[in-house]
């Protein structure tokens, strides 16, 4: 080995070291910023169903002293009484979220994890005509992920694409590798719809907490930013567009090749 | 038949009077209510109630302090517990278990909800007691 061949070698173990440690760095920063969220989280639970509690009892007292045969009394408690129900869920969501444990890591197979999470949904993609069409490029490299979490996110994700097409669709999801502008080796996940598509406005806002268009259909707006969060968690990015020639929406998730 | 008696530790005041007002409407039940754990301790001395719904944050000492102190007293360790509260854990599910809390409800509840706990928790404390006596 040449004195150059030994230098060359001794950077690329160097710049492995430092990206290690930013990664790590970045872990831990998140971790930190989870326990913020998790204390913030569990005082805003005490504070919001404790009065929550107070007025379910109140309405289920008022239950017993009013006339319920009369229709827009009945229908008053139960608006009221559901509308307590979802701040609850909001309570009850918002802490599983900020309770998100660490991350568990482990050298795994996009695909393979890609492909149980479509199984975990194929009841609703076929309940609702949803056509998948996959395109997984051959020797890909393995990723360094927590396997549950990012199911949990391909499961979102692909449960966000049925809801936006209830009467039916396609979804094409394509796995390839690619090189960072450094040239790291990064692998991409692909997931395009032929849904509607988002309105420019929300796409800004689709991964903040509590965003949601769905909010009529129970939806709180959690699902994307815990998505969001899980991929900034393992150092990768995410990004949601409007396709450009085409109707629908592509979500991209880079995630740095495995060790 | 008998009323059943119920001692309500909250120090959330509404919630811990409109329970007592929901229970007490019914005509089964007699409550009575403390919104300091030491008092609720005191309360569970002097009223020696059928069950105790014990809430966790309290201003003076929290309830599984409470919880431990009437679980250690002869005279209140067979009265049944249970834990109502805003908190939703696990860790903090399994401490009461372990201090012996007989069952854990996390707020908001219906009426017909902690009815239901207090009558099921109530009832097995009865099954208990005859099986008890039974061997005995």
């Amino acid at each position: 080995m040449t004195g150059e061949d030994d230098r060359d070698k001794k950077i690329e173990e160097l710049n492995k070291t430092i990206e290690m440690l930013k990664f790590s760095q970045a872990q831990q920063a998140q971790a930190e910023k989870m326990k913020i969220i998790d204390e913030f989280a569990h005082g805003l639970s005490h504070e919001v169903k404790n009065p929550l509690a107070i007025i379910l009892q109140g309405v289920d007292y008022l239950t017993t002293k009013v006339n319920m045969a009369d229709p827009s009394i009945g229908s008053t408690i139960e608006y009221m009484k559901d509308a307590i129900k979802r701040a609850d869920k909001v309570i009850g969501d918002f802490l599983d979220f900020s309770s998100m444990s660490p991350l568990e890591l482990e050298t795994a197979d996009l695909s393979a994890i890609t492909d149980n999470s479509l199984e975990l949904v194929r009841h609703q993609l076929e309940a609702h005509h949803i056509e998948i069409t996959r395109e997984f490029q051959p020797g890909v490299p393995l990723v360094m992920i927590d396997k549950n979490k990012i199911a949990q996110v391909l499961v979102n994700l692909f449960l966000n694409a049925v809801q936006a097409m209830p009467e039916g669709g396609k979804i094409a999801v394509k796995i390839s590798s690619v090189k960072s502008q450094a040239g790291k080796i990064m692998v991409k996940l692909e997931i395009d719809d032929n849904g509607p598509g988002i309105p420019e406005d929300d796409l800004l806002r689709a991964f903040d907490f509590f965003f949601t268009t769905k909010r009529s259909k129970g939806n709180i707006g959690l699902g994307l930013s815990t998505v969001k969060t899980i991929i900034d968690m393992h150092g990768g990015e995410i990004k949601l567009e409007n396709k450009k020639d085409d109707n629908g929406v592509k979500i991209t998730i880079i995630l740095k090749a495995g060790q | 038949m008998a009323k059943r008696t119920v001692l309500i530790i909250d120090d959330e005041i509404s919630f811990a009077e409109m329970v007592k007002l929901n229970l007490e409407d019914t005509d089964d039940y007699e409550v009575r209510t403390e919104y300091k754990g030491a008092d609720g301790v005191k309360a569970a001395l002097e009223f020696a109630p059928d069950l105790i719904l014990l809430d966790i944050m309290l201003p003076d000492k929290d309830g599984f302090d409470v919880l431990k102190d009437l679980k250690e007293n002869d005279q209140t360790k067979a009265i049944p517990v249970i834990m109502l509260t805003a908190l939703k854990s696990d860790p903090v599910k399994f401490k009461a278990a372990t201090l012996s809390a007989e069952e854990f409800m996390v707020k908001p509840v219906t009426v017909r909800m902690l009815v239901e706990k207090i009558e099921e928790v109530l009832d097995r404390r009865i099954v208990e007691k005859m099986k008890k006596e039974n061997n005995s």
